[in-house]
């Protein structure tokens, strides 16, 4: 996330994201590793695009 | 030689609504093994939720209000009243009597499997429904669609209803501000008003059923406001939701003025989405946040997964489902002459009173992509009918290609409206031009009348 962000930002950003993933986790019996990639990044787009664009697409970066 | 993989299915559908139902039946009439997947009531939302309870509760607010105004035709009676869990049994009645009431067995008597549960692509082949994992070679989803609520701050926190909810109240509420004046929100508007409850619409856009003709919207709009004393908020939008005692205070601002509203209930009506949240990256079907991608063949980017319904759009409607699963159905099992999806006769109805029914573009639309045109318009008044059932406000517009006269499309507003539309469609789709249609008897006195004396004037125009 950008350096100039304020303090703090990034841990209630992921902590955020993190709860919203779990409700959704909840309610699915099974899921892929792709699933939650695309289904986290979807979630952490409505706080920080930027940081959702690095995150959907860090894997392909080589 | 390698072997053939054996899958669990032919043909698995997700979902048992109007885009499922209709290639079910189609597959396994071909012989092919099919199971469907129900995360809800079978049948979808159509018979349960949408279409047949909202208008079983419009046909009696129908009847209601004829009865009041029986005087008029020289009827008379001891006050008209109404009974509202009444009407609530006779909407059950009217969902119960669909075909869907029989549930599963609608299916498993002719051999389709019905599998409760969600489903959620593994791969290309496989998804998982709870515990178990099912293959397919084939795929049809038909997930449907969800409201989507648009995101004011307290709405969510103070609760709403949405059309789902709107067709199991118990008693009218008083007071009921509606969020979106699409044909969702005029529709239970005008029932809900009939019965007594003061409405307030807000929406965004400049007209009430935007997306239709603006002489469609200035009618409603006048009947809205004149006849049911409704407050309609247009070019509007909803700032906050608060919780003022047992009732909801809303601010609304109109461009730069701001206004508040309390009422008893929020109904929001602003518009729907499609269901996709069903792993379909991993089965390597491309969507976006609210549909499914296909091609004119139904066909999703993944080759044997096919799509319909709501959860593909382009329009909401029960009729647009079973019109594209038949096309996915069948390209599934013809592979050499495949069906090919034409929307350009689409008939789109909204049942307020008058009925607003419409097929083709719009006046806008065709100007927008600078098609050549003639337009006619007639107030249904000037046909027999309109005299006989002392209805005057409503029109019909038609509008033709200005070289060839082939119809184009066009809107008609008056009683039956939904009944009379077909004719155009049916013309529109065949490409009759508006000379053919006024050459053709109608009888008299019908208010399919209205859509012949519209055509031959514009056919006039032409000559």
């Amino acid at each position: 996330m950008s350096v100039q962000d304020l303090s703090g930002s990034a841990e209630l950003t992921s902590e955020n994201v993190c709860d919203q993933l779990e409700d959704w986790l909840e309610t699915k019996m099974e899921v892929t590793s792709s699933d939650i990639r695309s289904t986290a990044a979807g979630i952490l787009q409505r706080y920080n695009p930027s940081a959702a664009f690095a995150y959907e697409r860090h894997m392909d970066i080589n | 030689m390698a072997k053939k993989q054996q899958f669990d299915y032919d043909l698995i559908i997700i979902g048992s609504g109007a885009g499922g139902s209709v290639a079910a039946h189609i597959a396994n009439r071909a012989g092919m093994s099919v199971a469907i997947i129900e995360d809800q009531e079978i049948g979808g939302e159509c018979p349960n939720t949408g279409c047949v309870p909202s208008k079983a509760i419009l046909q009696s607010a129908e009847v209601y209000e004829a009865a009041k105004q029986g005087a008029r035709f020289g009827i008379r009676g001891a006050t008209v009243g109404y009974n509202y869990p009444s009407i609530k049994a006779w909407k059950d009645l009217a969902v119960k009597r669909t075909g869907t009431y029989l549930g599963e067995e609608m299916y498993t008597t002719e051999g389709i499997s019905v599998i409760n549960g969600t489903a959620h692509f593994i791969d290309a082949h496989t998804i998982s429904v709870g515990v178990a994992r099912l293959t397919a070679s084939k795929f049809l989803i038909a997930t449907g669609s969800k409201v989507a609520a648009p995101p004011i701050p307290g709405l969510e926190k103070n609760g709403y209803l949405t059309y789902k909810e709107a067709i199991n109240l118990t008693r009218p509420p008083k007071s009921l501000a509606i969020i979106g004046g699409g044909a969702v929100g005029c529709e239970f508007a005008t029932a809900l008003a009939i019965f007594g409850t003061k409405i307030y619409i807000i929406d965004k856009a400049k007209h009430l059923l935007a997306s239709e003709e603006p002489e469609a919207s200035s009618l409603l709009e006048e009947r809205f406001i004149e006849d049911y004393s409704m407050s309609v908020h247009l070019e509007s939008v909803v700032d906050k939701v608060e919780k003022i005692g047992t009732k909801k205070k809303l601010t609304i601002r109109t461009k730069r003025v701001e206004t508040a509203i309390t009422v008893d209930e929020i109904m929001v009506a602003t518009g729907k989405s499609g269901l996709v949240d069903i792993g379909l990256q991993n089965a390597g079907v491309e969507h976006d946040k609210t549909s499914v991608k296909v091609n004119e063949y139904m066909q999703t980017t993944a080759p044997h997964i096919y799509a319909a319904g709501d959860c593909v759009g382009p329009y909401y409607f029960t009729h647009m489902a079973t019109y594209q699963s038949k096309i996915a159905a069948n390209n599934m099992l013809n592979r050499k002459n495949k069906y090919v999806a034409d929307y350009k006769a689409v008939p789109r109805c909204t049942f307020t009173n008058p009925e607003i029914a419409a097929v083709g573009p719009t006046e806008a639309e065709l100007k927008a992509v600078k098609t050549p045109y003639n337009a006619a318009t007639i107030p249904i008044s000037v046909i027999g009918r309109a005299n006989i059932a002392d209805f005057s406000d409503g029109f019909v517009k038609v509008m033709a290609d200005k070289k060839t006269g082939v119809l184009l499309g066009g809107t008609v507003a008056c009683p039956n409206a939904g009944e009379v539309i077909h004719e155009l469609a049916l013309a529109v789709q065949q490409g009759l031009t508006a000379q053919q249609v006024a050459d053709t008897i109608h009888a008299f006195p019908t208010w399919s009348e209205g859509l012949r004396v519209a055509c031959a004037k514009l056919s006039r125009a032409r000559s």
